[in-house]
């Protein structure tokens, strides 16, 4: 039945196959060799600007690609910052980085301690900018040890969102947001109900948003040379027993995320928010009545407020002709003209004189209220390598229990105590 | 020449041959891919070594002992084996008894053996998303439907006690679909001769079953089992997109931690994350061994092919 | 209750059970497909509704207008059609070796296969990355394809489906004078279609919905799939929802066309010609 010449046609079969399914391999998808440089250098540019803020620095790129006069150009990858952090540190480490980046601030300590950042120290001489120009506040805030490993490319605080309706309809005057902590209670009380599954005050447990109100009430997280915690004090322990009456009270719902927060303020569930200038964007598409302003400031009129932002930052992939050609890139994302344009059609407050004195940015009343806040900003934690650990380990579940009505305002304070402590004692 | 050439052929066609001519292609791949990756994994294991791999120290079995006193470890290990008992248990049944139903060739089981698969075919990260909007306890239609039937409030996720329950709901929503077609490939595998045989000599349904029914699909029973068990082990996807671990790290699994401790929290200690890692492997391993074992008794005693 | 209703009850108890299953299992997909057609303030608000009030395809464009879809569809498509081609054909292989062939080494060579099963990627991507770029394939179709080559649980699966063969058929072939390859090519791996066709289909979906592992090889937006695609509408603080579930269901669909198509063969059932009784 099986005769030896139908045995090797089978062999043949598969042989086809492989060879079929091989040269597919090579013949459909190689891409494109992007060897060629012609003028000007080539630099690769990963961020995590997914979402429509994204698309607005796409458009920025495309067009510097096309008018720089050196002929740069930026081939930006854009994917979500969970997949870029793990993609980074292997690719910095085996030199297939990328040349230029943006990332949070808040890791400029961790990055450049391990090496994988250029130190961008010459940046402002190369440039020929005036330093003064820029806030001295947000310049500062990405120095580290004294030197600079990133460039501001965004800064923003926290700002007090308010549903102009509900206001109206709880007998408030909705162009007069509380100014103090205790007209916030107040409102928050008077602005909740239950019934109709609505909150006076929405907040999610982290230390973020927590930490305006603890500068403000004159507590902080670490003492002044960041080597011991200082949590565990009066101060705290009355903010932490305010945000956690929020929660007993239901004036605010447990245990949500930013993200389901944003949806509920969205859909007019919440009075009251504090987030970043994100949301402006988001109110404006959803068709929400908003004020937005400052935090209320303690009762004796102190502020001080959460200061954070996203850095270019130079991996130490680059070499020596691609590192000035991103800080070609890095000078004219810091003009006038761009600055002004990411503030307007983004919502990011300006930190450039030249644009908080520009008309059209005055104009804007809610870019000319945010730019007044910046002053009283500084960065948390700042200049300390441990602090995503001291706040996953140790502050944000300690907040969720405090939220979740688990401990007491001062338990939770000691046990931060007790972590932040152990965390700076392997200092 | 033609007995010189059955020579050769003959050493070419034999079994062993033959076998390892089968297995080279995966074996090499698996080999160089992933055999390699996780010997290095389990090397970093014994080091203190950041994502960046920047500065590298050989620390022994300090890991191993640190670990022992993590709370987190042990909160994501009982976590880890609650989702994957209650999952694999009631997966399995679930779609043991799909497979039985929709099996038979009507118009409305066919509809249903095809609707019961598309959970399977779309991504996780997009129905992760949709099930949290639909949970969400104000302004997710599950919400509505349950306060109009005159429930309490229910916090969802967002509740400690109901949130692993629904993650291994939303995961068994996805997955009984693969578990069920191939069962459903196996009953067919079965001679309708045995059923025709048992109603003739009046068996009712539930011996049919168990004497028919089961014992030829042991092997694929413990087959997914056996695979169900490993992924449930091994989750990530499901407990990452729909609550990252919370509340109150109630439905963080061990995969999850270890990710955060190389990825998320400084410093980034991949040699820490490693260790989880091959204790997991461990754990894995030994389980898999003892329900294969458990399976492969049965296998013999009943079908003798082997 | 006579035994004529009896029986139409357990018919009508099963129908109304399955009945509920089947809205358990579709309607998020309803909610799904329908939402991608809302208004992203109709999508979240309060009170939820299933149905639109207004529709709008406004979703779908944006998505065509931010993603470059036509290249993330080829790519998608070249990446989980190869490797389901792979894989069905290694995993039917070396099934079969480990099921119908005695040789030396077995079970240990077994226990391999099962163990790279027991590792999940978040473990060794970083690994695989440094393997990659020393062999220099990153950021390439074949370095996409070959670490998913082969598939464990597939050899598995197939280990315990053609162990179910009876050994009958196997020996009337050898009687006849096959060798292995033609056993396989010829007889085995036919009675083995619906199985080998389940391992293709798995592979193509895990493969064409994978995020982490095509993303961490490849550098360019050039070699990127669907499924990132799906995560660029969702920011850090901001969730554009209306674009993700479009990009869901454009994912989704040709997915279901290939399900559909193939479903006439899934169950098809093995056919033992004679052999027994």
């Amino acid at each position: 039945m099986f005769k030896k010449g139908e045995c090797y046609e089978t062999d043949f079969v598969v042989l086809v196959l492989i060879t079929c399914m091989v040269s597919m391999v090579f013949a459909a998808g190689s891409k494109e060799d992007v060897s060629t440089v012609t003028k000007g250098t080539e630099i690769s540019f990963w961020n995590g600007f997914t979402a429509s803020d994204g698309d607005i620095l796409r458009e920025i790129f495309d067009r510097f690609n096309a008018e720089n006069p050196q002929d740069i150009k930026v081939d930006m990858d854009i994917m979500p910052w969970a997949n870029m952090l793990e993609k980074l540190a292997v690719s910095v480490s085996t030199k297939t980085g990328p040349t230029l980046i943006l990332l949070g601030l808040e890791n400029i300590p961790e990055y450049s301690e391990s090496g994988a950042l250029l130190s961008l120290n010459d940046f402002w001489e190369w440039s020929g900018l005036d330093k003064d120009n820029y806030s001295p506040n947000v310049l500062k805030a990405f120095q580290y040890n004294n030197n600079t490993y990133g460039i501001p490319m965004q800064y923003n605080s926290h700002y007090l969102y308010w549903n102009k309706d509900l206001f109206k309809e709880a007998g408030l005057d909705p162009e007069k947001p509380p100014k103090n902590f205790s007209e916030f209670i107040e409102y928050a009380e008077r602005l909740s109900d239950p019934t109709k599954e609505q909150y006076g005050y929405a907040f999610a447990a982290d230390s973020a948003v927590i930490t305006n109100f603890l500068w403000s009430n004159g507590g902080d997280w670490l003492t002044a040379d960041n080597t011991k915690s200082a949590i565990n004090s009066p101060e705290a322990i009355q903010v932490f027993k305010m945000f956690q009456d929020f929660s007993k009270n239901k004036i605010s719902p447990t245990g949500m995320t930013g993200a389901d927060l944003d949806n509920l303020f969205y859909a007019g569930k919440v009075a009251m928010y504090i987030n970043g200038p994100w949301l402006i964007a988001g109110c404006r598409e959803k068709g929400i009545d908003f004020g937005i302003g400052s935090i209320p400031a303690s009762d004796s009129g102190n502020k001080e407020f959460i200061g954070t932002g996203v850095a270019f930052m130079i991996t130490s992939s680059a070499t020596e002709e691609q590192k000035i050609a991103a800080y070609e890139v890095i000078k004219y994302w810091l003009s006038k003209n761009i600055l002004k344009e990411w503030t307007l059609r983004n919502g990011f407050p300006a930190w450039s004189q030249e644009v908080l004195d520009d008309p059209e940015v005055q104009k804007n009343l809610i870019q000319s209220e945010l730019g007044t806040i910046t002053q009283y900003t500084r960065v948390p934690f700042e200049g300390l390598p441990e602090s995503t650990q001291i706040l996953s380990d140790y502050v944000n579940p300690i907040l969720e229990q405090l939220t979740y009505l688990k401990i007491s305002p001062s338990e939770a304070a000691e046990k931060m105590e007790e972590g932040i402590n152990k965390v700076l004692k392997n200092r | 020449m033609k007995y010189s050439k059955k020579r050769i052929n003959s050493i070419w066609y034999s079994p062993q041959v033959a076998a390892w001519v089968f297995l080279f292609p995966s074996l090499v791949s698996l080999m160089v891919f992933v055999f390699i990756p996780l010997l290095t994994a389990f090397l970093m294991s014994f080091f203190d070594v950041n994502i960046f791999l920047s500065s590298i120290k050989f620390s022994g079995f300090s890991n191993l002992k640190e670990i022992a006193e993590d709370s987190r470890f042990w909160n994501s290990l009982k976590n880890t084996f609650q989702y994957t008992f209650l999952s694999v248990l009631i997966g399995t049944t679930f779609s043991l008894s799909m497979a039985l139903y929709v099996s038979k060739n009507s118009m409305f089981r066919k509809l249903l053996r095809f609707s019961f698969y598309a959970p399977v075919v779309c991504s996780m990260t997009a129905m992760g998303i949709v099930w949290s909007i639909l949970l969400d306890p104000t302004i997710g239609m599950i919400a509505k439907w349950t306060q109009m039937i005159g429930l309490p409030k229910m916090e969802f996720l967002k509740n400690p006690d109901m949130a692993m329950p629904l993650v291994v709901f939303v995961s068994i929503w996805k997955t009984f679909g693969s578990a069920m077609i191939i069962f459903i490939a196996a009953l067919h595998a079965i001679p309708n001769v045995y059923y025709e045989a048992a109603v003739i000599d009046g068996a009712g349904v539930w011996i049919q079953f168990r004497k028919i029914t089961l014992p030829q699909i042991l092997p694929v029973l413990g087959f997914n089992v056996i695979t169900s068990t490993i992924a449930g082990l091994m989750v990530f996807d499901q407990t990452y997109v729909m609550t990252r671990g919370g509340p109150l790290f109630r439905t963080e699994t061990i995969v999850q931690y270890l990710y955060s401790r190389a990825f998320s929290i400084s410093p980034f200690r991949l040699g820490y994350a490693s260790s989880i890692a091959m204790i997991l492997f461990f754990i894995i391993a030994i389980i898999s061994v003892i329900l294969y074992r458990s399976f492969l008794k049965n296998e013999n005693r009943v079908s003798g092919n082997e | 209750m006579n035994k004529m209703n009896k029986y139409k009850l357990s018919i009508f108890l099963s129908v109304f059970t399955m009945c509920i299953v089947l809205v358990i299992v579709l309607y998020p997909f309803i909610w799904l497909f329908l939402s991608s057609l809302k208004f992203e303030m109709d999508i979240v608000k309060f009170p939820p509704e299933t149905l639109p009030e207004r529709l709008t395809f406004s979703q779908y464009i944006r998505v065509w207008q931010k993603l470059p879809l036509l290249t993330m569809t080829r790519n998608t498509i070249i990446f989980s059609t190869m490797t389901t081609f792979t894989n069905c054909l290694l995993c039917a292989m070396g099934g079969y070796a480990f099921a119908r062939i005695f040789f030396k080494g077995k079970n240990i060579v077994f226990a391999f296969v099962l163990i790279s099963m027991m590792v999940p990627f978040q473990v060794f991507m970083i690994p695989l990355y440094i393997i990659e770029y020393k062999i220099g394939i990153l950021d390439s179709f074949l370095g996409l394809l070959l670490p998913r080559l082969t598939w464990p649980f597939g050899i598995y699966m197939l280990r315990s489906f053609f162990g179910s063969i009876p050994k009958s058929i196997e020996e009337a072939a050898r009687i006849d004078g096959a060798n292995e390859y033609v056993i396989f090519w010829r007889i085995m791996f036919p009675l083995c279609i619906p199985a080998v066709l389940t391992i293709g289909i798995m592979t193509l979906v895990n493969n064409w919905n994978d995020l982490a592992y095509p993303l961490i090889l490849t550098n360019s937006i050039q070699m990127r799939t669907l499924s990132v695609g799906l995560a660029m509408f969702v920011g850090q603080r901001v969730i554009e929802y209306g674009p993700t579930l479009a990009a869901a269901v454009v994912s989704l669909i040709p997915l279901m066309i290939v399900y559909v198509f193939l479903q006439k063969f899934f169950v098809r059932g093995v056919v033992m010609s004679g052999l027994k009784g």
